[in-house]
Parts: C-alpha cells; structure tokens; sequence
C-alpha cells in the first residue's frame, strides 16, 4: 500500500507544475473567486480540469505507454493510476483554496 | 505443492488478423519456461495478455487451477519486464528498489557497478546499464512469476552471463517465463521450450534443437 502510494505520487509530480498552472491559472483569470464566488466559479473549474487532465492522460499514454508497466508491476492499474493522480491534483487544490478562504 | 500458472484460449486478434488462437502454456515455481517464435508471432502480446494488460477476444489464466481476470493486479504474484524502458529514469535507484521490495544490497552484489549510483537517478546509467538493472528489478521481486521479453537485448556479454547465473539461482522460487531471440541461451537456459508458430499457436517442443530446426526458426 505504501509503495503504491509512493507510486502515484512520484507519477503525479511527473505532470504537477502543469496541471498546477491549469488551476491557478484559470482561477487567476476568473479573478481569484473565493468564498461565494469560488462556488460559482467551481462548475467551470471541474469541467476544465476533465478537459485538461483527459488531455494529459492521452499525452502520456501516447508518448511513453511502456512507462505504464511500472506501475502494472506495483498492481496499479492505468484507470486507477490516472483518477488517483487527478484526486490528488484537485485535492492540493481545494487545500489550497480552504486555506485562502480562511485567511481573508 | 509447487504454484502454476496455465494459461489457455488465448485469442487475439487485430482488425480480423489473428495474432494468437490456440495457446496453451503452463509454468511452475522452480522452472523456467522459454517462449520463442519469429518476430511478430505474438510472442510480446501472450506476455502481455499473461500479465493481464492486454485484453484480447478470450483468454485463461489459472494460478493454482484458479481463473485470475487480472493477474497483475494480485498482490504479489507477477512481475512483467516489458521489451522497451519502463522505469522513470528520473527516480533515484534506492527508491525504484524500495518500491519494488527489492534488496539494494542483493542488486549491488549481482551489479557491483550500481553501488556508486545507490542515491543517483536512473538515467545516470548507460542503456545497457539500465536495461540490466530492470531485468535485476523484476528479477529479484518477490513474487513467485516473472515474465522476462527480450531480458538479454542491450547487454553485454559478461551481463549476459550474470544474468543467466541470476536466472540459475532464482528459478528455485520462482517460475520464469523468457523470451528473447537469443535461442542458445533461452534454450540452455530452460526446462522447457514453447515455439509460437502461425498462425498463433503454441507447441511444446519435446526436442528442442530437431524441433526448432523442422518448423524453420532455424537453420
């Protein structure tokens, strides 16, 4: 289980400063929405996110599907090894976005 | 009782080309199986669907008499070195070791050169350096089936020779499948031999050398 974790992690830093970007980037256009504003601002953040985080799963399923057995080899499959990354990338978000609101 | 693995009615096929139709192939703890065919036989894609990866129309895999859908996804009990590069060649060594619950120490012994890169990344090797460390990797997990494609390509020969040693040593708690076109030292090195031959099937060869020689995957 440790491993595993260890696992997804170390695949999610892989990819972490863009999808990162896509966050703070699209809640910096939408001028930095936060309590009220934030929740209408959610709906189109989470369609973002499934349209950007479909790209990045095709990207590096494409350009290095051999990378996958690593992750084969620890019994984490590809669906799971993708949507535990993504959880995660959201997850730092939404810590992220609690700890603003918050602060002011 | 020993573990087995069998694996039957393996049938896949590519857009109405059949690429495997009739395999039967059975590997036990404490023998090592060589699985050899042309190239394009479908040699890569029986490992694959053994793994559980590549699903093809139908396919069986039984450890212990029990169907397994996914046999990757049981704890523990196979490991698959893929035919190209498969680790992240940015993670250090150590760490790719401790993921995979292997002994650094046991690697080191069998690959002296790698004590000096224990807290480098991957890609601080050479390409015959690292195919030979993931061969190790897979290897030396601790799980009972190990799936090697092409373990010797990339390798020179005194890590040809290591690794035949290492294949030796740990068929005694393990069951290995290899496949490489290597034929001399797949064959030297295993108990028993499977040809793929078209379209799709599996024959174990009962004489190995005459066998290979009657269905034309050699001279």
């Amino acid at each position: 289980m440790k491993q595993r974790l260890q696992a997804i992690l170390s695949f999610y830093f892989t990819f972490a400063w863009f999808t990162a970007l896509i966050s703070l980037g699209s809640w910096g256009i939408m001028k930095t929405p936060l309590h009220q504003d934030f929740q209408r601002f959610l709906p189109l953040y989470i369609l973002l996110k499934i349209f950007t985080n479909s790209l990045v799963w095709y990207h590096l399923r494409s350009s290095n599907p051999g990378r996958l057995f690593f992750y084969s080899n620890l019994e984490i499959s590809e669906t799971r090894l993708f949507l535990s990354a993504f959880a995660i990338d959201i997850t730092l978000f939404f810590v992220l976005i609690f700890i603003l609101h918050v602060l002011f | 009782m020993k573990q087995t693995l069998e694996a039957d009615n393996m049938w896949l096929e590519y857009n109405g080309r059949k690429i495997l139709q009739s395999i039967y192939l059975k590997i036990e703890v404490g023998r090592v199986v060589g699985l050899l065919g042309r190239n394009g036989s479908g040699k890569s894609s029986l490992l694959r669907m053994i793994f559980g990866t590549l699903r093809g129309q139908n396919q069986s895999v039984r450890v212990n008499k029990k169907f397994i859908a996914h046999p990757y996804l049981e704890k523990g009990l196979i490991r698959y070195l893929p035919q190209h590069k498969f680790v992240p060649t940015e993670l250090k060594i150590k760490k790719l070791c401790c993921l995979y619950q292997v002994s650094f120490s046991e690697m080191a012994n069998h690959f002296p050169a790698l004590k000096k890169y224990e807290n480098e990344p991957v890609d601080r090797l050479s390409g015959g350096e690292i195919r030979f460390f993931e061969t190790l990797l897979i290897l030396l997990s601790p799980v009972p089936f190990v799936l090697l494609d092409e373990p010797f390509t990339h390798l020179a020969p005194v890590m040809v020779e290591e690794l035949a040693n290492i294949i030796k040593a740990q068929k005694q708690n393990k069951a290995i499948v290899l496949s490489d076109h290597s034929f001399q030292k797949v064959l030297d090195l295993s108990d028993d031999i499977y040809l793929i031959v078209p379209v799709g099937r599996s024959i174990l060869l009962k004489n190995p050398a005459a066998d290979l020689k009657s269905f034309g995957y050699t001279n």
